[in-house]
């Protein structure tokens, strides 16, 4: 691998981070209590180690190795007293120096070792640490009694990772399931709920019942990486603690409390919150036909409680946007970097909570957006300060709640859009007519059409793959909904609205024949009523014109295998769209919005293309709901084929 | 004989580091794939010793993936890859049969380290 390429980026990131520990260190020198410094100046040499050991600067990653294992300590429980703080500072301006010879030289002349004797005699001052004993109630007492009578032996093992491990908790998690295989874990030090928020330093302890020798014990660790050592020793029962003492952790300044709960007791707790706002809510139907004073307050009282424990419910599911936007500083630096940009990044709102499965599938539509923004939004720096703007563009993400929904909003201060080239753009790709009267906003809805793109010059970096219109399909494959606000010259703002959990969605009840659907307001547009004779067939396909706009339109009942359309002169056409494709759905009858709750399907029934799931009705009837964007592909496959 | 590997990951990007990283250091890259259809396909088709498997993939994850070929093959080798943040989806992927997780950015050294711990 080439790395003359990476050079310049590695040597100014890793001035940065140089800069960043100074200025840190004088921070600690002023708070010695100070976590959060410590924790920012530990992930500063750990970030910086990565750097170097990539580049190859074999001397300076060990150095900065020795900064980790000191900074490490110190986050601790070290005392940060005037001595360390001092040799940090001397270390500090050798790692300086070690930087810019590696730079100038390929590597690193001056010599170390001073320097590391100090740190590392620094280090060892350390009380040897004592072997943490394990709090062993009657119960455990009584397991590991009869384990030995069965042969087994009780072994406390300690395993110690290596200093810079990303993931602590999926490391000691292979350990514990390695461990697992070939015996009983007892008991964990510090408790599992730790090991799991990763609240521990570098080890932990596993008093471990098996039938396993030592040896074979140690050769399971041999196949594990990023151990550092481990020490297998016979459980000392003499040493085990009563459980009432709690062990006392120096470094963190927050309780809380948590318990840990396997994920499939609560997905099932949830599903069963969500059968009762089936039942809640056909009570309720039943409670508004009724005289009685006091059963109808008393459904309200169920009502009210019901919807509390929804939320309640919901809440469970939640976690902080941060994971997504964690990643985002680093990439929006690298991107503008390979793009000749200035960048400042603000995020906001990073507490933000939203439903847990929604996180993993919000990162690539946002790193996309984020991408479009640094390359195609922001300016270069010469272009910006002849537009009177700083030569350094702003990129916010701010996240917030509104209502029932999680809002992110990605906003530039670059040079915005230009509707007319938007416009003539979209004319050149013949999407629209000359003649088209479109406003503003639906003309820059049209950049979420597939294959749009106003750049000249489609860099590598976000010409490739996921456009537009993917990002607003996988936004809308979570229920939600993207939209575009710009200014010529000032910059745009890219709106990203969710919906506070996925399970329960509001929808619009339709009647096909005797089926009953459900469609999910997202999708929909509006509601029309048509005549019949003002639906005419272009090429075998029924369409209807659309304010100058040709909507085909999908008879639900033919598309949906349910039998033939009534006889009506009237026809109930609901506008639906995904992007900017629309489709007109044909229905018989409009039965009203509700909230549903969506069940999943059976595999046979979910891979009907349109078909995204069922949900059982007050009345118990079930009803499909809609995938319009499955419809839509089917409908809009035939039309666009057959218009060509 | 070097030992045989499969990349799969949805950028070109990635595969390539992944590629140069290993390549260095003795390793042969038999095979890419960009999703995890391909890469159930590409297993099955080149029997490599190792697979490397992105976790957010289009088509099928990762973990999809992951439990279809350990479905194929017991023994299959398997290092998922993952970004910060991707905890619980790591955990599940090494329940799923994963030997091992590696997180990006990559460093090298811990490449190669999962590698040679998976062959053993």
């Amino acid at each position: 691998m080439d790395l003359s390429e990476y050079k310049d980026v590695f040597a100014a990131e890793a001035r940065e981070y140089i800069q960043s520990l100074n200025d840190d260190l004088l921070d600690l020198e002023q708070h010695p209590h100070d976590m959060e410094v410590l924790d920012r100046m530990f992930r500063g040499a750990h970030s910086l180690k990565g750097m170097a050991g990539t580049m190859g600067y074999d001397e300076l990653q060990q150095f900065t190795h020795e900064m980790e294992n000191v900074l490490n300590a110190l986050r601790q429980g070290r005392p940060v007293d005037v001595e360390i703080i001092n040799q940090l500072f001397t270390a500090f301006d050798l790692l300086e120096i070690l930087l810019e010879e590696s730079l100038e030289h390929g590597e690193a002349k001056t010599d170390t070792r001073e320097i590391r004797e100090q740190l590392k005699s620094w280090l060892g001052q350390e009380a040897s640490s004592v072997q943490p004993s394990f709090a062993l109630g009657e119960l455990d007492k009584e397991e590991i009694r009869q384990a030995s009578q069965q042969g087994q032996q009780a072994w406390n093992i300690r395993v110690v990772l290596r200093s810079n491990v990303l993931m602590k908790s999926a490391r000691a998690y292979t350990v514990i399931q390695a461990l697992a295989r070939i015996g009983t874990i007892v008991q964990t030090s510090p408790p599992m709920a730790d090991l799991e928020e990763e609240r521990f330093g570098n080890e932990f302890s596993i008093l471990l019942l098996s039938k396993a020798a030592a040896e074979d014990i140690k050769s399971i660790f041999d196949k594990i990486s990023e151990i550092d050592h481990v020490a297998i020793a016979e459980l000392d029962m003499a040493a085990a603690k009563a459980p009432a003492q709690s062990q006392v952790t120096a470094t963190s300044r927050r309780t809380e409390h948590f318990v840990r709960v396997e994920t499939d007791r609560l997905d099932k707790l949830l599903n069963l919150v969500g059968e009762l706002v089936i039942s809640r809510t056909q009570v309720l139907e039943l409670g508004s036909m009724l005289d009685d004073n006091t059963a109808r307050s008393a459904i309200v009282q169920l009502d009210r409680v019901t919807t509390e424990l929804q939320y309640a419910a919901m809440s469970l599911r939640m976690v902080p946007i941060r994971q997504v936007f964690d990643r985002f500083p680093r990439m929006v630096r690298d991107l503008a970097q390979a793009g000749g940009k200035q960048v400042q990044l603000k995020i906001t709102g990073q507490e933000t909570e939203l439903d847990r499965s929604l996180v993993n599938d919000l990162g690539e539509p946002l790193v996309h957006l984020l991408r479009n923004a640094v390359d195609h939004g922001l300016e270069s720096p010469e272009e910006r300060l002849a537009a009177g703007k700083s030569e350094v563009g702003t990129i916010s993400i701010a996240a917030r709640h509104e209502g029932s929904h999680v809002v992110i909003e990605i906003s530039d201060d670059g040079r915005g859009m230009d509707v007319d080239r938007i416009r003539q753009k979209a004319i050149e790709k013949g999407l629209i007519t000359p003649e088209a009267n479109l406003s503003p906003r639906e003309l820059l809805d049209l950049i979420f059409q597939p294959g749009f793109s106003t750049a000249e010059n489609v860099t590598d970096i976000s010409g490739r793959g996921v456009g537009m219109d993917a990002v607003r399909s996988a936004i809308q494959l979570l229920n939600g909904s993207v939209e575009l606000a710009t200014e010529l010259g000032k910059g745009t703002t890219v709106t990203i609205k969710l919906p506070l959990t996925l399970a329960i969605i509001k929808a619009l009840m339709v009647r096909s024949r005797n089926e009953i659907y459900a469609i999910p307001i997202q999708s929909i547009q509006e509601n029309i009523l048509v005549p019949r004779q003002q639906v005419k067939t272009i090429q075998g396909e029924k369409v209807i014109t659309l304010r100058n706009q040709v909507l085909p339109l999908i008879d639900l009942a033919t598309q949906l295998d349910a039998g033939g359309l009534e006889d009506r002169n009237m026809l109930s056409v609901i506008v639906a769209n995904v992007g900017q494709d629309m489709v007109g759905l044909v229905v018989d009858e409009l039965l009203g919005q509700q909230e549903v709750v969506i069940k999943t399907l059976d595999n046979n029934l979910a891979s009907s293309p349109g078909i995204a799931g069922a949900t059982i009705l007050g009345n118990g009837q079930v009803a499909l709901i809609l995938d319009v964007a499955g419809l839509l592909q089917q409908g809009m496959a035939s039309y666009r084929a057959k218009a060509q | 004989m070097a030992n045989t590997i499969l990349v799969v990951d949805d950028t070109a990007f990635m595969r390539m580091m992944i590629k140069n990283v290993v390549q260095k250091h003795g390793y042969q890259v038999i095979g890419e794939a960009g999703d995890g259809e391909e890469a159930i396909a590409k297993y099955k088709e080149l029997r490599p010793d190792l697979v490397t498997m992105d976790i957010t993939m289009p088509k099928l994850d990762g973990i999809s993936a992951i439990k279809a070929i350990m479905e194929f093959d017991p023994n299959a080798k398997i290092i998922v890859c993952s970004a910060m943040g991707q905890k619980a989806m790591v955990i599940e992927a090494l329940k799923s049969g994963a030997k091992d997780f590696l997180v990006k950015p990559f460093e090298a050294d811990r490449v190669i380290e999962a590698l040679q711990k998976a062959v053993g």
